[in-house]
Formats: structure tokens, C-alpha cells, sequence
């Protein structure tokens, strides 16, 4: 742990007394101010986002096999070429490692670490959004030939979103975790920022499943 | 339990004074925001945001019963030419999307919501303020658009649902489809934002001893709202979406040409649509409680049971969407479980309604406004929904599918459940807003001319319905003998709207002038009312702990206070989100004009998805910037920041 931090004073108390006030209170005053994982507000935001955007891919996925049911052949033409999507899958996997630890490292206030791991992830993120680039481009079909064409086309699109969005997280925090006088609160956004690229890695793994593998199963 | 009222918390006695106005100097400091000229663009303070919701919902709810003024004139008569079919075709659509969109929606969740929930639970503002904001400027943006676009002539003229074909490019050319379409986007977007806002709010912010089981039934309400919108909200904002693409950028997915259908866009409406009708009844169903409670003299009766019939309607109402769709040949096996399924939601609100009655029964009334709206709430919702129990009969559905007792029955269920709990707020929590009583009198009349006038203008569109007159026609032939029925629901909206004179003069008259309310005028039990009126930039000097479900009348004489926070940043405590064990602190944001220039981002690309690709990709990279500038971490105050830091070793 290369940047000790002063630690919390433990749990609140009920105190007569303190202060100027003379009758009792709950003293918070030696409450942590930086705390970690499901316990933040943070966190449960992110929930709340984990949500909008998992429903927005699910549903998604839901119309397209709803079509998919419905027609005499699923997909119509040609499935999308494996090989982009293949090397995107296996860039989401290599970047698991560098968020899991991205997230430990934070906790413990390691800034080397942090600043090394963010700088790999944000490689990463590049390279996943130019294979994604890639992706679209070997797609054999543009998204006005058919409903096929534009669910896949929107699914696709909507999981480039999240990776944007996801990788402007990390982006920013490797240049705000670069700066002089960090603060604690910015460990935690560096938390966060992992679980959130997860989840991109996670909605990939949905989308390309359903997008890539399932014509050639199913 | 009769709950005891002369136990309420008197001003903490503090042994300095001068300290004391000194602390509350630096306090109001710290949580003013700038309210003048462009710096209310800034604004953060959940109690602004919430009170400008309510204003322009308000304003959305006069732009839309002006609409259905003209309907009703021009229906007023046989062959009635005030409108052409194009004019009356975007009138009515314009009016359903305002009223569910613009109005219902924002006033109780963002308007209600925001304003009393941070109070409610006893903490200095929302979880996220900037997303808040952010959410807030997009409604705005977002309704002021639609309306222009529609009294320049594009409004969209497929009705409130927007089904295709009929909304597609081939049978709704031009733009107004569009822009109802943008519009949703915005809606949507606003409030998903907002249900996030608002469910960690109310999970992680309550004040120590607030554990769930002592969380006051709005909250509750409002909380079961916010997941309720989390997981349905995308699904309508997929279906705008997918449409605008197809309108746009000619995707085929409603398509049947190109392996496309259209029913796949009803049930993506409709898995939104019916969750919304309870999203828009469980704030009425809080309000309700609370205000029922409050003028009982008593707390709730059977309170677990309100809570566990509000989680179960939010339930079943993930189940039953199709039962809008049973005239469109769904399979036998579907029409009979979604029969059951929507039978079945009539036991939660069964329950509530028994609740009520049973805390109405076992306390000591006091009839005033509040309390008058919250009966006509059972008067008129429960008509509605005994004419939506047999709207759940598929043989009786498909005779009556989109007659005009189908608008009967959800005007009975949208205004007994939405309209008449949202006046009941208003007289409720006017006195906490503006230090002021609403007249008592105009109050009455506003009741009973809105009471007479909503039975006389929709109950006589049940007999409508039943003799075969369709829904969204712009006319229809003499010798049908629809003509008095109609004539009759021109007199009832008339009355309707002469309601709206004592409530606006009385509104506008008693914030100036109306009796002093003092902190709790009602003499009401949860914690809003601990806190002065209009309550303080901060909500509490002294931030409360609570020890029973009403606070005000429960709290023993010593309860205790918070201290500990620092007064000169915008610190507060967050507990533990099930018990409300104080857990740890966290310092809020300071008044900033990112969140409002990033809607206006926002708003450039959902605009610019109508018209050009090129508008998008600039807003695109004005929604980065600005996104930058929100996050990007702030370095006044980074030393104090830093010297405060308490970590804890994980």
C-alpha cells in the first residue's frame, strides 16, 4: 500500500453532551468518508445503470428472437463473419484481469498500481472499439435489407454505446488518476469504473451470443 | 395504535445561541444555490428542482385540458366542424401524450418525489443532484419541443400509442410521428434517470433509525415507482426508438415485408404501458396513505400489508400488458392467462382501499381539502377499476376494445388514481412549500366542481361505449343517438374547467396572503414536518433520528440529533440501507452548470435523430465534452477535501 490514508474512527455513538449541544446526539464524526463496493451510493447507481442498460440489451435480444420465431429462415442470408467478433470476445476476456485487479488496487489506495493497470485497460478499450469498428464493417449486410439486418445492426450498436461510454470512463480517470492531489473519492470512481467495464465485457458476451454464435447452433 | 401528537421535537435548546445563528449562517451558505439570472441554470437543490417540475407540469396539465376542450366541442354535436380529421387526429394524440407523458408522471415522481422524499427521510438532498438536474432540463426541453412542433402543425396524428402501420412512414408521412417519437426519448430518459436518483435516495440517505419497516408509505411508493421504472422504461424507449429508425433511417423491424411485425411494437409498448398506468397510482396510493393517516389522527392501519400490496401490484403488473392487445388474435392460452393475471391485480388494491377504510374507521376524522380529494379518490378509482374488471373478460373486451367505454373506464382509473391525489398533495404540502395554508373554502368549491364535472363529462361515455360509439373519431352521423351523451360531457369538461378558477385564484392568492401555516399545520406525523415552512436550503439545521414509523408523534422528547457533519461542505450521512445504521459520509456537489449544458447536448442529438445523422454526431461530441466537464474532478477545495478523508481499511 504506497499512499496510507488516515483511517475512519469506527462506528457512530451515541454521545450527551458533545459540543455546543446539550442534548445527546448521533456523532458521525468519525465515520469513514471512503468506503468501498456494494456499501457506496455509487455502487447502487450503478446498479440502477446496470439495469436500464441490461434491459435495453435484453430486450433487444428478445425482439430478435421474436422475430427470429416467427420466420421461415433466421438469419435470412449469411451469418456476420466470426473472426472480428471472435478476437473482441477474447479482448473482453484479457480485460477481465486488469478490472478485477483494477477494483482491488483502488481499495487499497496503491496509485502505481492504479495508474499502471488504468493505462492497460485504457489500451484495451481502444483496441476493442477499433475491432468493434472492424465488426461493423464485415458485416454482410446493412441495417435496411431486412428486420434481421436491423436488429442485429442495433444491437450491436447499442453495445458500442455502452463500450464508449465505458471507456471514456476509464480514459478519464487515467489522466485524473495522473494528476497531483487525488483524492480518496476518485479511488472510488476507479472502483466503479471496473465494476463498469464488466459489465460491457458481460453485455458483450450476451450480444455476441446472440448476435454470432446462436445462427451457427441454432 | 392511536399515535400520540403532543410528543413532537421541539428545536433542539442549544446552550449558545449566537453559535447556533452562526451555524445556521454557514449552513445556508453552504446548501444556497445562486437563484438569480443565469446561475439558477445551476441549480442543484432538489426542493427548486422539484417545485419548477410541478409548475410546469401544471402548465402542461392546462395545455392539455385545453386540447380536450376542443375535442369535446367538436364531438359536442353530429358532424361538428370546429376541427378537420388531421386537426382532431393530432389533438387527441397530443392530449393522451401530454397528459401520461408531460404531466401525470413528471408531477408525481419528479415533481412530488423530489420535493418531499429527501425531507420525508430526514437528509439535505437527492443521491445524485447533478443527475438530477440533468434529468430535469431534458423533460423540460423535451415537452417544450413536442409543443412547438406541434402548434407549428407537427403534431403527431397516430394517437398517444403510436401503433404502426398507421404510425409508420407510409400512413403517417411528415414529421409529427417523430417528434412524439423524440419526445418519449426525452420523457424517458428523464426518468430513468431520475428512478435511479430516487432509489438510492431513498435506500442509502434515510436518517439513522429509519430502518425499511419504518419508511413512510410515500417513500415506499415512491421507491417501488423507481424500480417499477428501471426495468420498464426502456422497453417504450426501444419501441420509440426502433420506430423513429425506421421512420429515419428505413430499418424494417415493424416491417412484415421484410420479416418485420407489427405486433412486436404493441407488446414493446405495452410491457411499458401497463406498468406505467401503476407507476402513475402507486405516488397516489402513497399520497393517499399519508394524507389518510395525517387527518385519521392515527398511524396507517395495517401498514405491512399497504407496503407488500404495493410491491405485489408493481408485480402482476410486469404480467398483464397483453390484456391491451386481446382483440389482436393472441393465442387462446395467452388470452386466458392474462384474463387471470389482471383479475388478480384487483387484490392489492383491494387491500389498499380496505386499509384505508379500516384507518378512516378507527380514527378521529378531520374533514378537510386534503382529506376530501383522497375520498373522491375511492369514489372514482374504484369505478374505474370495477369497469377494468370487466374489460379483463375478453368476450366483453373484444365488444368493447376501442369504444369509448374503454376511455370511460381509464379516465375513471387514471384520474381517480393520478389527478385527485395530486390536488390532494397540493393542499396537503402546500403549507410545507410556501409557509402558507390554501383557503379552505375555494378548496371545497374547487372539489365539488371538479367532482360533478369529471362524473358528468366520462360517466356518460360508458353509455357511449356501450351503444357502439368508436374512440379517436373526429365525428359521426345525427340519428345515432349519441348526441346527448356527448352534450352531456361537453357540460361536464366546461364544469371541469371552471374548477380550475378557484384553484389557480386560490393558489395565487394564499402564497402571498393565505394563513401562516407554522412547521406542521396538520399536525402530521412524518418528517417534513419537523423542519420549518418553507424548510431551509440545508431541510434541517439539525438532522433528525427517527425511532418509529411517525417520527413527529413517536420520536420520545430527547431524540437525538446528528452531529458530526462538517456545516461548511455538503456532507451527509449515508446508513445503512435496510436497518439505518449510520454507515458512512459523503460530500454532495456544489451548484454546477454542467448537467444543464449537457442536456442541452443531449437534446441536440435526440433533436438531430429526426433530421440529420451530422446534428447527431456533433451533439454526440457536445455529449462528451460536456460529460468530461461534469465528472472532471474539481480542485477548489481539494486540500480541505483531503485533510477530512477518514479511509477504512478493506
Amino acid at each position: 500500500m504506497s499512499d496510507p490514508r488516515p483511517p475512519a474512527g469506527g462506528k457512530a455513538s451515541l454521545k450527551h453532551d458533545a459540543g455546543s449541544v446539550s442534548e445527546p446526539v448521533v456523532d458521525v464524526s468519525g465515520l469513514p468518508t471512503v468506503v468501498f463496493g456494494t456499501r457506496t451510493t455509487l455502487w447502487l447507481g450503478f446498479v440502477g445503470v446496470i439495469v436500464v442498460e441490461g434491459m435495453m440489451i435484453f430486450l433487444i435480444i428478445v425482439a430478435y428472437l421474436y422475430l427470429g420465431a416467427r420466420a421461415k429462415q433466421w438469419p435470412p442470408g449469411a451469418a456476420p463473419a466470426l473472426t472480428a467478433s471472435a478476437v473482441n470476445t477474447a479482448l473482453f476476456a484479457l480485460s477481465t484481469v486488469p478490472a478485477v485487479w483494477l477494483k482491488r488496487r483502488a481499495a487499497q489506495a496503491d496509485l502505481t498500481a492504479v495508474r499502471r493497470l488504468l493505462c492497460t485497460l485504457s489500451a484495451i478499450a481502444i483496441a476493442t472499439i477499433v475491432v468493434s469498428l472492424w465488426g461493423f464493417a464485415s458485416l454482410p449486410v446493412r441495417w435496411e435489407a431486412n428486420a434481421y439486418a436491423s436488429l442485429v445492426w442495433m444491437l450491436l450498436g447499442t453495445h458500442a454505446l455502452v463500450l464508449l461510454a465505458a471507456a471514456l470512463m476509464v480514459w478519464v480517470l487515467t489522466i485524473v488518476m495522473l494528476t497531483p492531489r487525488v483524492e480518496g473519492r476518485r479511488y472510488m470512481n476507479v472502483y466503479d469504473s471496473g465494476d463498469y467495464w464488466l459489465l460491457a465485457a458481460f453485455l458483450w458476451l450476451a450480444t455476441w451470443l446472440v448476435a454470432y454464435v446462436s445462427p451457427r447452433l441454432l | 395504535m392511536t399515535a400520540q401528537h403532543n410528543t413532537k421535537t421541539d428545536p433542539p435548546e442549544r446552550s449558545d445561541s449566537a453559535s447556533e445563528t452562526s451555524r445556521h449562517r454557514t449552513l445556508d451558505k453552504t446548501w444556497m444555490d445562486p437563484m438569480r439570472g443565469f446561475g439558477r441554470l445551476m441549480c442543484l437543490d432538489h426542493k427548486m428542482m422539484g417545485r419548477w417540475t410541478m409548475m410546469i407540469a401544471f402548465t402542461f396539465l392546462l395545455l392539455g385540458g385545453v386540447l380536450s376542450i376542443l375535442m369535446r366541442l367538436q364531438l359536442a354535436q353530429p358532424e361538428g366542424t370546429l376541427l378537420g380529421p388531421a386537426a382532431y387526429n393530432r389533438t387527441f394524440g397530443v392530449h393522451g401524450t401530454t397528459m401520461m407523458f408531460l404531466f401525470a408522471m413528471p408531477m408525481l415522481f419528479e415533481g412530488f418525489g423530489l420535493y418531499f422524499v429527501p425531507l420525508m427521510i430526514g437528509t439535505r438532498n437527492v443521491a445524485f443532484p447533478r443527475l438530477m438536474t440533468y434529468a430535469f432540463y431534458l423533460y423540460v426541453f423535451g415537452g417544450t419541443i413536442f409543443w412547438i412542433a406541434f402548434l407549428l402543425g407537427y403534431g403527431p396524428d397516430a394517437g398517444w400509442t403510436s401503433y404502426v402501420t398507421l404510425a409508420g412512414r407510409g400512413f403517417s408521412p411528415g414529421r409529427g410521428v417523430d417528434f412524439w417519437a423524440m419526445l418519449i426519448l426525452f420523457t424517458e430518459v428523464a426518468a430513468m434517470a431520475m428512478a435511479i436518483d430516487m432509489s438510492v435516495t431513498v435506500l442509502r440517505l434515510r436518517a439513522p433509525g429509519m430502518s425499511l419497516n419504518r419508511m413512510p408509505l410515500f417513500v415506499w411508493a415512491i421507491l417501488i415507482t423507481a424500480l417499477m421504472a428501471l426495468f420498464a422504461m426502456m422497453s417504450v424507449a426501444l419501441s420509440a426508438e426502433l420506430l423513429l429508425m425506421d421512420r429515419t433511417m428505413r430499418t424494417q423491424v415493424f416491417n412484415p415485408a421484410e420479416l418485420g411485425d407489427v405486433l412486436l411494437y404493441q407488446h414493446l409498448f405495452w410491457f411499458f404501458g401497463h406498468p406505467e398506468v401503476y407507476m402513475l397510482f402507486l405516488p397516489g396510493v402513497g399520497i393517499a396513505s399519508t394524507i389518510v393517516a395525517t387527518f385519521s389522527r392515527r398511524s396507517t392501519f395495517g401498514y405491512t400489508a399497504l407496503v407488500l400490496s404495493m410491491l405485489a401490484t408493481a408485480f402482476i403488473a410486469f404480467g398483464v400488458w397483453a390484456h391491451h392487445m386481446f382483440a389482436t388474435g393472441l393465442p387462446q392460452l395467452s388470452l386466458s392467462y392474462f384474463t387471470a393475471a389482471s383479475m388478480m391485480i384487483v387484490i392489492p388494491a383491494g387491500v389498499q382501499i380496505f386499509c384505508w377504510l379500516a384507518t378512516l374507521w378507527t380514527g378521529r376524522l378531520v374533514l378537510r381539502v386534503p382529506l376530501l380529494w383522497v375520498l373522491g379518490v375511492f369514489f372514482i378509482f374504484v369505478l374505474g377499476g370495477l369497469t377494468g374488471v370487466t374489460l379483463a373478460l375478453v368476450p366483453v373486451d373484444w365488444q368493447l376494445t376501442d369504444t369509448y367505454y374503454v376511455v370511460a373506464h381509464f379516465h375513471y382509473v387514471l384520474i381517480g388514481g393520478t389527478v385527485l391525489p395530486i390536488f390532494a398533495a397540493v393542499y396537503y404540502w402546500f403549507p410545507k412549500i410556501t409557509g402558507r395554508l390554501l383557503d379552505e373554502r375555494a378548496g371545497k368549491w374547487h372539489f365539488w366542481l371538479f367532482f360533478v364535472g369529471f362524473n358528468l363529462t366520462f360517466f356518460p361515455m360508458h353509455l357511449l361505449g356501450l351503444e357502439g360509439m368508436p374512440r379517436r373519431v373526429y365525428t359521426y352521423l345525427p340519428g345515432l343517438g349519441w348526441d346527448g351523451p356527448n352534450v352531456l360531457a361537453l357540460s361536464g369538461t366546461l364544469l371541469l374547467a371552471v374548477s380550475f378558477v378557484p384553484f389557480l385564484g386560490n393558489v395565487l392568492w394564499s402564497r402571498k396572503r393565505g394563513e401562516m401555516a407554522g412547521d406542521d399545520p396538520w399536525g402530521a406525523g412524518t418528517l417534513e414536518w419537523a423542519t420549518s415552512s418553507p424548510p431551509p436550503a440545508c431541510n434541517f439545521y439539525d438532522l433528525p433520528t427517527v425511532s418509529g414509523r411517525d417520527p413527529v408523534w413517536e420520536n420520545v422528547p430527547d431524540q437525538p440529533v446528528v452531529a458530526g457533519l462538517h456545516d461548511d461542505a455538503r456532507e451527509v450521512l449515508v446508513p445503512h440501507w435496510l436497518d439505518g445504521r449510520p454507515d458512512h459520509v459523503i460530500e454532495l456537489p456544489q451548484a454546477t452548470i454542467w448537467p444543464f449544458l449537457a442536456a442541452v447536448a443531449t437534446a441536440v442529438v435526440l433533436v438531430g435523430l429526426i433530421f440529420s445523422p451530422w446534428v447527431v454526431a456533433v451533439g454526440g461530441v457536445a455529449m462528451i465534452v460536456t460529460f468530461v466537464g461534469w465528472f472532471w474532478p474539481r480542485r477548489a477545495g481539494v486540500e480541505r477535501r483531503l485533510a477530512r478523508e477518514r479511509w477504512e481499511s478493506t
